[in-house]
């Protein structure tokens, strides 16, 4: 259980300085590794496994949520030794179309965002009342937003008790918090929205909701995993991590993992562990899996536009 | 007093910008003035992502007027007039290039007019066809016609509003440096025409396995035979078009140009025999 909020707490939590240098050496050096051709292999596999196939836009209809769920069943028709995605991530009114589509016991998981997606600026009745529909719709996990304006504010109670709240709402659903950290300003915001949510219990802290600029970098994604480390190191408790938005290459994904590895070992290296929340990372995925299957370089024409 | 000049690097066009090649790999060649000079080896990740980039440039030149991609070739030809010393050619050969950019200007907002048909039916439709770019076309010119081959095969290919990658060998990378600058002030938007220089038989095998090509214009001859059976099956599994150039002293007719075009086809219902007339 949480501890209740202390001013202490949230001094802790605003207490650590990054050292903003430092992380872009870190992550810098990440981009250079190189990756042997078996092992670049079984990490696209890894990465299509680890992708929460998102939708969130005003536009998205049922047919396309089938569709996604289709594509997150079997992203590849021509290839069905392929993993599955982890999960499918829509908002909360798809998510009975989702269960529909995927039925009852589906190894793919349905990730509902919710608490007032993306700007998170709802009333805590309201917010719990979304989750507490998503669940009962069949959503197996929960991408909740932080308040922002709160955060940025000082008020760190208010976002604290609320991440709370919406975990006791959760039940036995996996609950994700989302930092939106383009919109936190500095890294060290980032390290304390971290240590804020872990503290209040989130099961995976997550970089950003796609819909603001700047989404997941590698840099801010060092940071959360600096914050998870450090839990992971004084309590044993292990917590996932999910970059989200802006990873659309084959490349980058890989680059990701190489620093999850690097920074809090394979035990990470899981779809329990580790996601991605993206769509069009899916196609380019599958498209360096079919070069290496065919030795040919397919054109993107080839795979489906999500 | 004599002035030492200074050397200059021969680069690649990709995207609108002078690059090196990826690879950081060169090859050795004599410029013009006779110097040792170092070219750009265009490698297979080169290709690949002038590939990407050349499809990401295709959509917004295809959807140009005609009228207006005519007016970005005879600006091409202007530029290229004005530079008719500029270029390590002949000064015949720079002139036959100016006329054929001229040429293809022309041919721009009236050759979808020549090729466009209306078809008839049976049935009460109105059924025409008319001619969309092709995508991104590979063109390898023969090194023998110099500029010309290059503008020959550059203006053919933007004429039907195709993006396209030009491979130049190693001998005539300074040439295509310098029809490279010249394109690069002519309003082509980048990314259009790219260029790579490096081994042309290497670059065509990594072309054969580009399924996102649309098209290989090749000197006739100009590949061994083997190489020219490759470039056909490779193409026939991603039903890639396949052109076979005669010498660039002959301009492409528009009849030929349509090789590098794809008929859209529209039934649209004239209905005539529902109302018995045209009552609307």
């Amino acid at each position: 259980m949480p501890q209740p909020y202390t001013p202490a707490l949230s001094a802790e939590w605003r207490r650590v300085r990054v050292d903003n240098a430092m992380i872009a050496a870190r992550t810098s050096r990440v981009t250079k590794r190189s990756i042997k051709a078996d092992t670049k292999l079984r990490l696209l596999k890894l990465a299509l496994s680890m992708v929460d196939l998102t939708t969130l836009e005003g536009q998205d209809t049922p047919e396309k949520v089938r569709a996604l769920c289709r594509k997150a069943r079997r992203p590849m028709v021509e290839q069905p030794d392929l993993p599955h995605t982890a999960a499918v991530c829509v908002y909360p009114n798809m998510v009975p179309v989702a269960r529909q589509a995927l039925g009852p016991n589906s190894p793919v998981k349905i990730a509902s965002v919710a608490t007032g997606f993306p700007s998170g600026l709802i009333p805590l009745a309201l917010k719990l009342k979304e989750v507490e529909q998503a669940i009962a719709s069949g959503a197996d996990e929960i991408d909740m937003v932080i308040d922002r304006g709160a955060f940025l504010a000082g008020d760190d109670e208010k976002v604290y008790n609320e991440i709370i709240a919406v975990k006791a709402a959760c039940g036995a659903a996996r609950l994700k918090v989302i930092l939106e950290t383009g919109e936190l300003g500095t890294l060290d915001n980032v390290a304390a929205a971290s240590r804020l949510a872990i503290a209040a219990g989130a099961d995976f802290i997550k970089t950003s909701t796609g819909k603001v600029k700047p989404a997941a970098t590698l840099d801010v994604t060092l940071v959360m995993l600096e914050a998870i480390r450090e839990h992971y190191l004084a309590t044993g408790v292990q917590i996932g991590m999910k970059p989200a938005g802006g990873i659309r290459t084959a490349k980058l994904a890989i680059h990701y993992l190489v620093l999850v590895a690097e920074t809090l070992g394979s035990d990470w290296l899981d779809p329990k562990w580790f996601r991605f929340g993206a769509s069009s990372v899916v196609n380019d995925l599958l498209h360096q899996l079919t070069r290496r299957e065919t030795g040919t370089y397919p054109s993107p024409r080839r795979y489906s536009v999500d | 007093m004599s002035r030492l000049r200074i050397q200059k690097t021969i680069k690649q066009y990709i995207g609108g910008k002078f690059v090196r090649s990826e690879s950081g790999r060169t090859l050795p060649a004599t410029s013009s003035r006779g110097e040792a000079m170092h070219v750009c080896q265009g490698s297979r990740k080169d290709l690949r992502n002038t590939v990407r980039i050349a499809r990401s440039a295709a959509g917004a030149w295809g959807a140009r007027s005609g009228f207006n991609r005519g007016q970005i070739l005879y600006r091409l030809a202007e530029m290229l007039d004005d530079r008719i010393t500029a270029f390590p050619t002949s000064e015949d050969d720079v002139i036959a290039s100016i006329d054929r950019a001229v040429y293809h200007a022309g041919w721009c907002d009236k050759v979808s007019a020549l090729l466009s048909t209306l078809n008839p039916v049976q049935q009460a439709y109105v059924n025409y066809s008319m001619v969309r770019p092709l995508g991104i076309v590979f063109c390898v010119p023969d090194p023998k016609d110099g500029l010309l081959g290059m503008v020959e095969a550059v203006c053919s290919a933007l004429v039907m509003g195709n993006s396209l990658i030009l491979v130049v060998p190693v001998e005539r990378a300074e040439l295509g440096l310098a029809l490279a600058e010249a394109l690069h002030t002519s309003d082509v938007p980048g990314g259009v025409v790219n260029i790579l220089t490096g081994d042309v038989a290497s670059l065509v095998a990594v072309a054969n396995i580009m399924d996102d090509l649309d098209a290989i214009v090749c000197a006739a001859g100009l590949l061994a035979k083997e190489e020219a059976v490759a470039v056909e099956i490779q193409g026939a599994s991603v039903l890639r078009r396949i052109w076979w150039r005669g010498p660039a002293t002959k301009p492409a007719t528009p009849h030929e140009l349509q090789k590098l075009a794809e008929i859209k086809t529209v039934w649209m219902s004239s209905g005539a025999d529902i109302t018995g007339g045209a009552s609307y």
